[in-house]
């Protein structure tokens, strides 16, 4: 080569990285004083459900414009939070809730929004279960997009044709299962890869597995919650009153439930229109009733756990990140804007303190056949008397795959619930110690 | 007295051992085995094609090996219609990254491995060395970093994040060394010097040309790499409208998991439509791709 050809290809490799530089993607965003503010709304969600309530939006607002962008799936959305997080460039402001809102913040993904959120907490814009599932330690990391109401399903049909009273108590839904053996049908399914049934009625007792107390996390999986949990599930499994029909194979999930094999159904509004999609048979035959309670329970009590529109860390305009996603969690509009013309439904508006404008329209047509009528009082009861006492530690997340490995040999009777709250307490004390954080427990 | 010479006493050669014949067992066993492993190769394809043709419910509830209700015009016409034709967006964006990338990547490897092979200088080795040990790094390992490099660059979300990484590619170096020692004679080169030609133009006229079956076979290796490429449009991608169409698709077989919206159907028969171009490439190069692939064993 000689040196002219060396200086030309030297002047050639730099144009082309000042071209390559020059062609790049946005400036990073500054904090923007003149004209609308952009924030950026992560989700995975389909474009037919973004794009109404950003169009909606940005034509009800002018210091804020709404932006969607939308992420394959939630591994997908969390990769690239942390990616960009930690290059600290184009981080979005918003992010459709990618996990548990402690364990993220512990991570230092997420940004302190107490300041900016805390106004928006007196003015009875939430309903009060719903705060929770944006905290860690007191703050608040991002805005409540509350819950979905608990309640349950029955198929009335086969309950009636044995002359089974439909169970107000969980008592009563073991003393029906035993009844429905004897005719060859479970009461209720337990997949054996979800404990979420375990989760949830630890939840309903008014349990949680992790508190804080000051700097210390204390970690009880052997509450007396928890193991009223426990029972309920122990005598169900040692009874053989639950299928355990997996939810990997969904079309043969739906097609078993519609079978009449398996009559009592755990529920919440978001699955009833893919029931009434889905049901061949039994369409007309179910019954919404409310959530079985503990027999000492003293009030009715319904479990709730809500979630959060998160904000990152690194978000260029938290005030206007936080006022975008308190509108679209609470205000009329954003719930008009994301009625589905296909499915005739809204988007569950969970953390408002009276949905019962959207109820009508989350019931399906078919399913409760004339027993319709029902489902709005039930769903509106299961709202009012929700609660949230659920903390999420630090490590839930290893916690929880821990959990489901422990359910599995539950639902086959190789190790009692008892035994695997037991393994869990030692599991999580000491998965948090090795993590060098304190814990007692 | 006349003597009968047969070929061995005239040739002097070892008499040969006559070839047993193959046993029936040995040949059934062998049938068989071809069998086998043409039903384990084609039947996932089956299984695309027929189920390209049925509608959302019959795909879960009848036999995946034959038809249905035929419902593939409908099937079609979801896909190029789905969110205003996205589809063909993803199609477009993949055809571009890929070809833009592999053709860049191919005249970066077919120089680099004629340099490697057909010139002596200092360092040549240890460069040789770090080429064979770089196919040892695994990818997963650099991805923070590049994203870390492609942030500083502002090449994220943008189409050149995906092109230019594919410009380099260590194997295809590799590749067209080996190639490029065995196909280009140094005498022809030599000969090229004396009557004046300069290196560029004796890489152009005389290497490239010599190389053009090795850099096919790059080209289609690159090619299938780079189309069915997953990890990067993930992670250096972020709007819809660039994304390829590999990242589609797993996106609408996502869809499921949070909503009742079911986009499996559309998956099945967008797969269909990505292998498309594969196939026609795969076709149109095969002369190049046989004669690529055999020319070392008919030296």
């Amino acid at each position: 080569m000689t040196r002219k050809q060396l200086k030309a290809a030297a002047v050639t490799i730099l144009a082309t990285s000042v071209t390559l530089a020059g062609c790049g993607g946005e400036q990073p965003a500054a904090p923007q004083s003149k004209g609308p503010v952009t924030i950026t709304w992560w989700s995975w969600d389909e474009h037919k459900f973004l794009d109404p309530i950003v169009e909606k939006f940005n034509a009800t607002h002018d210091h804020i414009k709404l932006k969607a962008v939308k992420q394959t799936d939630l591994p997908g959305a969390a990769a690239n939070l942390r990616n960009a997080v930690a290059a600290k460039q184009d981080v979005p402001c918003l992010v459709k809730n990618i996990g548990e809102v402690p364990g993220l913040a512990g991570e230092g993904l997420l940004e302190d929004v107490t300041e900016e959120f805390e106004p928006y907490t007196k003015k009875g814009l939430y309903n009060e279960p719903a705060y929770a599932g944006a905290q860690a330690g007191g703050r608040y990391y991002g805005v409540p997009s509350g819950f979905n109401p608990s309640f349950m399903i029955i198929n009335r049909t086969v309950y009636d044709k044995y002359g089974i009273a439909p169970p107000k108590t969980w008592d009563e839904l073991i003393a029906a299962g035993k009844e429905l053996k004897k005719h060859g049908v479970y009461v209720m399914n337990l997949a054996g890869e979800d404990p979420s049934t375990l989760v949830n009625l630890t939840q309903q007792a008014g349990g949680t597995w992790y508190k804080v107390e000051g700097n210390t996390w204390k970690v009880d999986f052997l509450s007396p919650e928890s193991l009223k949990a426990a029972e309920v599930i122990q005598q169900l499994v040692d009874n053989e009153l639950v299928a355990n029909q997996t939810y990997q194979d969904r079309p043969a999930l739906i097609a078993y439930f519609d079978s009449g094999k398996m009559v009592s159904l755990p529920t919440s509004t978001w699955q009833l229109g893919n029931y009434e999609l889905n049901y061949k048979k039994s369409l007309g035959d179910w019954q919404p009733i409310d959530l079985p309670q503990f027999a000492d329970a003293p009030a009715f009590v319904t479990n709730a756990h809500g979630s959060a529109i998160l904000v990152p860390k690194g978000c260029q305009n938290v005030k206007e990140a936080v006022e975008a996603a308190v509108w679209m969690t609470t205000s009329k509009q954003a719930v008009d804007a994301s009625y589905q013309e296909d499915t005739k439904q809204y988007a569950w508006p969970g953390a408002i303190p009276d949905p019962s404008p959207w109820v009508d329209s989350a019931v399906p047509a078919k399913l409760f056949g004339e027993r319709r009528g029902e489902a709005k009082d039930v769903i509106l009861k299961a709202v009012k008397s929700a609660r949230d006492p659920w903390v999420v530690g630090p490590n839930y997340t290893g916690v929880f795959t821990e959990l489901q490995d422990q359910w599995a040999q539950i639902v086959t009777k190789k190790i009692t619930v008892h035994e695997a709250l037991e393994h869990m307490q030692k599991f999580t004390v000491d998965d948090l110690k090795a993590k060098n954080i304190n814990v007692q427990g | 007295m006349t003597t009968t010479l047969d070929r061995r006493t005239v040739t002097g050669a070892a008499p040969r051992q006559p070839v047993a014949p193959h046993s029936k067992r040995t040949k059934a066993t062998v049938l068989f085995g071809l069998i086998a492993f043409t039903v384990y190769s084609v039947a996932p394809v089956w299984w695309l094609i027929v189920s390209a043709t049925k509608g959302q419910s019959d795909l879960y509830t009848t036999n995946g090996l034959w038809f249905a209700e035929f419902r593939l015009l409908d099937n079609f016409r979801e896909l190029f219609t789905y969110q205003d034709g996205i589809f063909l967006t993803w199609m477009w964006n993949t055809v571009v990254y890929s070809f833009a990338g592999t053709a860049g990547m191919t005249l970066i490897c077919v120089a680099c491995g004629y340099g490697l092979a057909m010139y002596r200088f200092r360092g040549r080795g240890v460069m040789m060395g770090c080429i064979i040990g770089s196919f040892l790094v695994p990818h997963a390992l650099l991805t923070i970093p590049s994203f870390l490099l492609y942030t500083d660059l502002r090449m994220i979300d943008t189409p050149w994040a995906i092109i230019v990484p594919s410009f380099f590619s260590a194997f295809s170096v590799y590749l067209a060394k080996v190639y490029a020692e065995g196909a280009i004679p140094h005498e022809l080169l030599e000969a090229a010097r004396i009557d004046g030609a300069g290196e560029y133009r004796m890489f152009f006229v005389i290497g490239a040309r010599l190389m053009s079956t090795g850099a096919a076979t790059i080209f289609l290796l690159g090619f299938v790499g780079s189309w069915n490429s997953f990890f990067g449009p993930l992670v250096y991608l972020r709007s819809q409208d660039k994304w390829t169409v590999m990242l589609g698709l797993y996106s609408w077989l996502k869809v499921k998991v949070d909503n009742s919206t079911d986009l499996t159907g559309l998956v099945v028969v967008g797969s269909i439509v990505s292998l498309i171009p594969m196939v026609a490439l795969m076709v149109s190069m095969q002369r190049y791709w046989r004669s690529g692939v055999t020319l070392g064993s008919l030296k």
